[in-house]
């Protein structure tokens, strides 16, 4: 590898201060901390602007400042372009998250609608499918982490890996999801200032005609707005990206944590703000093709642009930029799917009697275990960041439907349902195999779609969200347990 | 002495990663990757990096030579030279053939199809919703 941008003790030194700001933030922002509901769901009291920014920042992961030059390097204006239509995700689950408050008013996580909703099979496999993608997202994470901190200053992966989940296992552990709003707020702030200053700069540096000529010399490709693959591309990310929104409890827990009245404005602004942030990230591929600077790893196009291009400052606010999405990221990413783990697994199959104290612990000992797992799979540098994300492309993508007709639609079927996650998401595996990565979220939503809508047509159910809640309270105020 | 690991690329993509071993005297060694355009060898990277992506190829064949020190600059033409008794380098060829127009357009408008039905279930969910009309 070339030399890297930052020195050594650079490198240290940033490194050192975010893990005590984190640190300290997440202490002090959890200290109030006294219930579950106040660990996991941050009091049910989240206001617009908090609730905006951790839903932006924590859709800004390192995916979207790696992932997105990457794809730009590979596959042109459209990789870009698609890959910042991940914004539609957000953007459409804006209403969900209202109708979400209305229905499961005291609801935790995304399996708790699946269980109420489709009863225990769906939801067994609904958590099965749910942890793979968590796991994956996490892995992906952990593993950009440490690719960051290496190609930026020269500190082993293992080890910049390692001190990244530390300290965000750290701040999690100690605040819960306060803090990991809290953090998460002063994070978008970061990168927003980072991704602005890099833009300008960029821009200053180079002159965009002569960059145009140059790749459509050494790289036309890029250029062309009817590349085949990225076409295909194009909507398949598009239907990635409302899977991994749509199911995942990392949603799901905010849209419970929000205020009553907020989760509407706060995804529906967090979409429009996330937007061009992907197209100013993957902007820096277009340089590297103009500029010629050797890509060894497509995925680290991104951060060795900005070094090229800025020198040791650029390097510094990509340093940080990165940091503070990584850590958006993770934070929410270790909190929502120990929840997931403490309440549809823990509670829900082994000891459904937990009191509040005992749910306390089992968030925190998920987390920690989560961590740990999660940093013994990165250890070993075993794929590149895009294929490990996009593997669970189908997986996603088939619990679509399920969801919107779970929400929305009262005569779905339990067990179209079912088979519908089943079938669109072995179909949309097999076609990540034998076609490529750019179809399988598409063919897992088609499928999911099919097998759903036509089985709940023809073996309708009537389900009322009314009636199960009005029973859930009943329940609750006669055995003092909320089912 | 430096060898491509893979010496037959096919993408429809448009895009792959070149990578090259060297032997364990060679690690550090100053590498010289080229590839051939309109007969004639150019120099496209030097250094000590094992890996080279590139990206961004229309349809076609391309040819590629990473040699262990700048032998093509100092020969000046690979061409007076037989492949096979040329110890400093090793070739590789790569084919592009990207998705024909036809696939294409299936993909494309079974994603638009998609895009849209999730879309006007959602927006008419909620058109119905606030006209209190239960959907089913």
């Amino acid at each position: 590898m070339d030399t890297p941008v930052l020195s050594y003790s650079t490198g240290i030194i940033l490194i050192g201060f975010f893990s005590v700001l984190w640190i300290f933030l997440g202490w002090y922002l959890g200290r109030d901390n006294k219930t579950a509901d106040d660990f996991q769901l941050a009091g049910r009291n989240v206001g617009l602007s908090l609730a905006t920014a951790t839903s932006m920042a924590t859709w800004v992961t390192t995916n979207t400042t790696m992932v997105a030059p990457e794809l730009a390097f590979q596959m042109g204006i459209w990789g870009m372009v698609g890959y910042s239509m991940g914004a539609v995700g957000l953007i459409l689950f804006a209403p969900l998250a209202k109708r979400i408050r209305e229905i499961l008013p005291d609801g935790t996580t995304s399996g708790d609608f699946i269980r109420i909703r489709f009863g225990k099979i769906s939801w067994r496999i609904f958590l099965f499918l749910s942890l793979i993608y968590s796991i994956g997202w996490l892995v992906s994470l952990g593993m950009a982490g440490g690719i960051l901190v290496q190609s930026l200053t020269g500190i082993p992966y293992q080890i910049g890996l390692s001190i990244i989940l530390f300290i965000c296992i750290s701040y999690t552990l100690l605040g819960g999801l306060k803090a990991v709003i809290g953090t998460d707020f002063i994070q978008t702030v970061l990168i927003l200032l980072g991704i602005t200053i890099i833009g300008v700069i960029s821009l200053q540096n180079m002159d965009t005609s002569v960059m145009r000529e140059k790749i459509l010399d050494k790289s036309p490709g890029l250029l062309n707005l009817l590349f085949p693959a990225a076409l295909i591309f194009l909507f398949n990310n598009i239907l990635f990206g409302i899977g991994e929104i749509f199911h995942s409890n990392v949603w799901w827990s905010r849209a419970f944590a929000f205020r009553r009245g907020v989760g509407f404005r706060a995804f529906l602004w967090s979409g429009i703000l996330w937007f061009p942030i992907p197209i100013a990230a993957g902007f820096l591929a277009f340089i590297a093709s103009a500029s010629e600077i050797p890509v060894p790893f497509p995925d680290m196009v991104g951060p060795l642009v900005a070094g090229h291009l800025l020198g040791e400052w650029g390097g510094i606010v990509i340093f940080i930029l990165v940091f503070s999405a990584l850590a958006s990221s993770l934070d929410s990413l270790l909190a929502a799917t120990s929840d997931l783990i403490s309440e549809d697994i823990y509670k829900g199959h082994i000891a459904p009697n937990a009191t509040d104290e005992q749910m306390n612990s089992a968030s925190k000992i998920c987390i920690l275990l989560l961590g740990i797992f999660a940093w013994l799979i990165c250890l070993p540098r075993i794929s590149n960041l895009a294929s490990i994300l996009h593997f669970s492309g189908a997986l996603v993508a088939s619990m679509i439907w399920p969801i919107i007709l779970g929400i929305y639609w009262k005569k779905a079927n339990r067990n179209a349902i079912f088979l519908s996650m089943l079938a669109g998401s072995a179909i949309g595996l097999t076609s990540y195999f034998l076609i490529g990565f750019y179809t399988a979220a598409m063919v897992g939503t088609a499928v999911s779609m099919c097998v759903a809508v036509f089985g709940s047509f023809f073996f309708p159910e009537n389900f009322s969200w009314e009636f199960q809640n009005a029973e859930r309270s009943d329940t609750f105020n006669n055995k003092g347990i909320a089912s | 002495m430096v060898e491509f690991n893979q010496d037959q690329i096919k993408s429809k993509t448009g895009y792959f990663t070149l990578d090259w071993s060297k032997e364990n005297e060679t690690k550090n060694a100053h590498v010289y990757l080229y590839n051939k355009t309109n007969s004639s060898w150019n120099l496209l990277y030097e250094g000590t990096n094992s890996r080279y992506s590139i990206s961004g190829l229309l349809d076609g064949n391309y040819e590629y030579a990473i040699c262990e020190k700048d032998f093509l600059n100092k020969t000046s033409a690979l061409s007076s030279e037989s492949k096979e008794s040329n110890i400093y380098c090793s070739f590789a060829k790569a084919e592009i053939q990207h998705y024909n127009s036809n696939q294409t357009l299936v993909f494309l408008s079974v994603g638009i199809i998609l895009f849209l039905s999730i879309f006007v279930t959602i927006v008419s969910s909620i058109f119905f919703a606030s006209k209190g009309i239960s959907k089913g």
